[in-house]
């Protein structure tokens, strides 16, 4: 018997099915970008027209309808300097630890589901956490500290589901091949483990930065300022930051109309800080994938 | 024959007394005994899921690394049993090496590769781990193709070169009993080949135990052989016996093609 | 099990020996027939039958050799291919003999008829039961039957003694004309070497069932 493979009425009627279909995923990625898009572009022509080099230099001035945001610029790298300090080791040991010591059982499993569930839990809640632990309890006061280290709280179960992400993506022929020549666990993580992960780990640990860096709440109750004319001395001071600033801008200031503008050359700064961080991700992924593969 | 006629023959390197192994409520491993001579060749068969790698794997404790394993009775490696609590087990598997089933090198140059577990937990001079390399990968057949490109990344080598790198890796640590786990599944036949060609040469100075689920390997390269059958030691006799004239009528059955 | 394509080309192979062993039989049955009847006629059917039986020789070694290139039999599978082949061969060498038989009578033409001693009668009917004897010990897989063989072996050899021993006495005593005692004397050599042949395949049937060479336990002195 010889089948014909032409095309037939009996298979265009699947054809139209599958065009369709296809269509449909189309538009939905179309309708995707068009939100972004034009995002961008109302953020952008808006935002540009503020940009200068004052704008990013200076503090603000007459009751924030003038001058800069430097300051919030400022503490905002600051205060994600001090949430990767902290988040990014811990979260990285903690992910060996569960991924590569830690057996599997019910309480292995238990620590997971927390870390999944905490991933979940609105940023608010963790800016009180914040309060009552770091502020009052530890008393470390409002500062950019206190602020850092609740930011850290937050992006920990994002860095470790990352980096566990990360160890998981390493082949098990590689700790085999490891134990068997004689290596310890440690030696077996350290020489064949850690270095074909870390560029995972680091992607998702900055990516996590990124949105920490974008947070609102968790910093308004724990170091975060209206308006500070000065930057932070110590990890002690407050400080100001690029979200809070925003909104205030946005929504808290006396004279909305005239400080729009200025809230919108702080959003696309917001933005491109945001852009920046995770370009810094897909940067050195790339390298360290590049270096690894050769 | 039975244990003790091997016993008379040949030293036995490893003598596995009564071993059984679960996971967890199921028993992988029932009540094996047997003797594996040294510096002979023994292949382990058997239909799939009949518990034959589970097996290497308890003689190096790679077995550990699954939860959920359990073990009973002894495996005795130079009179020592490696199951006993003051085992260290860095030393038993440099002590016996394996070789895995799809050729497994790292992701690193072909030198760094042989000489990871002469690097690892303690230095060793340039010149002397320049000597060891290249003595293993000459062991391994492997040394003249390869000669010209030390750094090149393993990764890069072919299916067959790959797994003789990972045969020299394993030699390099100088072991004296080197396990194959289905060593030429993944591999072409002419690797394959020159994989059992190896193996023959390996006999003068190491002890080899190889899993195979190619019968015709295992009638090439071993010795001795062994059938496991769901978890059970159903023959172990000479190679030239068993693939001429079996005692029993299973391990017939299996190696002429009736099941499995 | 459903049949394996590897078995049916063993069953195969074991027809064809069958089948020669049938062509075997019948030109040692010819041939007594020949040497009872004293009718040279029925030579041109011996010689036919011989040039056959080495064409199916050639069949079946062909035949086994590219089953075991391309199944790589191993244990029993490996056994029966072995036996196969040795025990064709042996088939084919009893129209050797026979032909040699024939070739005897020629040569005594001017005595014939001749009577034959009942020696030879008797021997004519044991190497006839051990080859029917050893190939059903090959097609049945049955070692009782191959070690039945090999016990008859011994009456052919002491049979083809006596001969030799009664024929030469009475050449010495003049008895006899020295042309046909020596015909007799070939003959039971002839029929011995048939028995022979018989024991080796009987040999390699019981090789084929129980996977041990008798061959030299036997002929040296010891006797089942």
């Amino acid at each position: 018997m010889k089948t014909s493979v032409r095309k037939s009425g009996k298979n265009s009627r699947s054809q139209l099915t599958q065009f369709l279909g296809f269509l449909a995923l189309r538009l939905s990625v179309y309708l995707v970008l068009f939100v972004l898009i034009y995002f961008l572009y109302d953020v952008l022509s808006h935002g540009s027209k503020v940009i200068s080099w004052e704008f990013l230099s200076q503090a603000p001035r007459k009751g924030m309808t003038e001058g800069g945001i430097f300051p919030a610029i400022f503490g905002t790298f600051l205060v994600t300097l001090i949430t990767a300090a902290v988040a990014v080791p811990l979260g990285m040991a903690a992910a060996i630890y569960l991924n590569e010591y830690a057996r599997a059982g019910r309480l292995t499993r238990l620590i997971r589901l927390s870390i999944r569930n905490l991933a979940g839990v609105p940023s608010v809640v963790y800016g009180l956490f914040g309060v009552i632990l770091f502020v009052n309890l530890l008393k470390l006061g409002t500062s950019v500290l206190s602020a850092g280290l609740t930011l850290a709280l937050l992006t920990l179960p994002w860095t470790i589901t990352a980096s566990e992400e990360a160890l998981k993506t390493v082949p098990d022929s590689y700790r085999e091949g490891a134990l068997a020549l004689g290596a310890t666990r440690w030696q077996m993580i350290r020489t064949n483990v850690l270095p074909y992960s870390i560029p995972g780990m680091l992607t998702g640990a900055i990516l996590g930065l990124a949105r920490a860096a974008g947070e609102t709440a968790p910093i308004m109750f724990t170091g975060v300022a209206f308006y500070l004319p000065f930057l932070p001395a110590s990890l002690k001071d407050q400080f100001m930051a690029l979200p809070y600033h925003l909104y205030v801008m946005a929504t808290q200031h006396h004279s909305l109309d005239r400080a729009k503008s200025l809230a919108y050359g702080t959003a696309l700064v917001l933005i491109v800080f945001v852009i920046l961080f995770n370009l810094t991700a897909v940067i050195i992924r790339s390298r360290l994938r590049r270096k690894w593969k050769n | 024959m039975d244990k003790t006629d091997i016993n008379a023959v040949y030293k036995p390197k490893i003598l596995v007394e009564d071993l059984n192994l679960y996971y967890g409520q199921k028993q992988v491993l029932k009540s094996i005994s047997l003797a594996i001579p040294e510096n002979q060749v023994t292949a382990i068969i058997g239909p799939s899921g009949c518990g034959k790698s589970t097996f290497i794997r308890a003689l190096n404790r790679m077995n550990d690394l699954i939860p959920e394993a359990r073990v009973e009775g002894k495996i005795l490696i130079d009179d020592e049993n490696i199951y006993d609590r003051d085992i260290d087990l860095v030393a038993l598997r440099k002590k016996v090496g394996m070789v895995f089933q799809k050729p497994n090198p790292f992701p690193k140059s072909i030198f760094d590769n042989v000489a990871y577990g002469l690097t690892i937990g303690h230095h060793r001079g340039k010149a002397s781990l320049e000597t060891a390399v290249e003595k293993s990968l000459r062991q391994a057949a492997l040394w003249e193709e390869i000669k010209d490109r030390l750094e090149q990344n393993a990764l890069k080598l072919s299916g067959g070169q790959q797994q003789r790198l990972c045969i020299a890796r394993t030699l390099a640590v100088e072991p004296e009993i080197i396990l194959f786990d289905e060593p030429c599944s993944a591999i072409d036949p002419i690797a394959t080949s020159k994989v059992e060609e190896l193996i023959h040469q390996l006999k003068k100075n190491y002890t080899v135990v190889i899993v195979t689920h190619n019968m015709q390997q295992a009638a090439r390269v071993s010795d001795f052989t062994a059938f496991l059958w769901l978890g059970e030691l159903i023959e172990y006799d000479r190679t030239d016996k068993i693939f001429t004239n079996p005692a029993n009528k299973l391990t017939e059955d299996y190696i002429t093609g009736r099941f499995g | 099990m459903t049949e394996r394509t590897f078995d049916l080309e063993l069953n195969e192979l074991r027809e064809k020996v069958a089948y020669l062993a049938g062509i075997t039989r019948r030109v040692l049955d010819t041939s007594s027939q020949l040497l009872t009847e004293q009718d040279l006629s029925l030579r041109t059917e011996i010689v036919r039958l011989e040039k056959e039986s080495d064409l199916l020789e050639n069949g079946i070694q062909d035949k086994a050799s590219t089953l075991m290139a391309r199944y790589q039999p191993v244990a029993v599978d490996l056994r029966f291919l072995l036996a196969s082949m040795n025990i064709a061969h042996e088939l084919e060498r009893i129209p050797d003999q026979c032909l040699n038989l024939v070739q005897r009578l020629e040569e005594v033409r001017a005595f014939l008829p001749v009577k034959l001693p009942a020696e030879l009668y008797e021997m004519i009917s044991r190497v006839k039961e051990m080859l029917t004897l050893a190939i059903e010990a090959y097609l049945q897989k049955e070692d009782r039957l191959a070690s039945q063989t090999i016990g008859l072996d011994v009456f052919v050899d002491d049979l083809k003694t006596l001969v030799m021993n009664k024929y030469l006495d009475r050449v010495n005593k003049k008895e006899i004309d020295p042309p046909l005692a020596v015909f007799f004397i070939l003959l039971s050599r002839h029929l011995e070497k048939i028995g022979d042949l018989a024991k080796n395949m009987a040999e390699e049937a019981y090789y084929l069932v129980r996977g041990e060479f008798i061959k030299h336990l036997l002929t040296s002195g010891s006797r089942l």
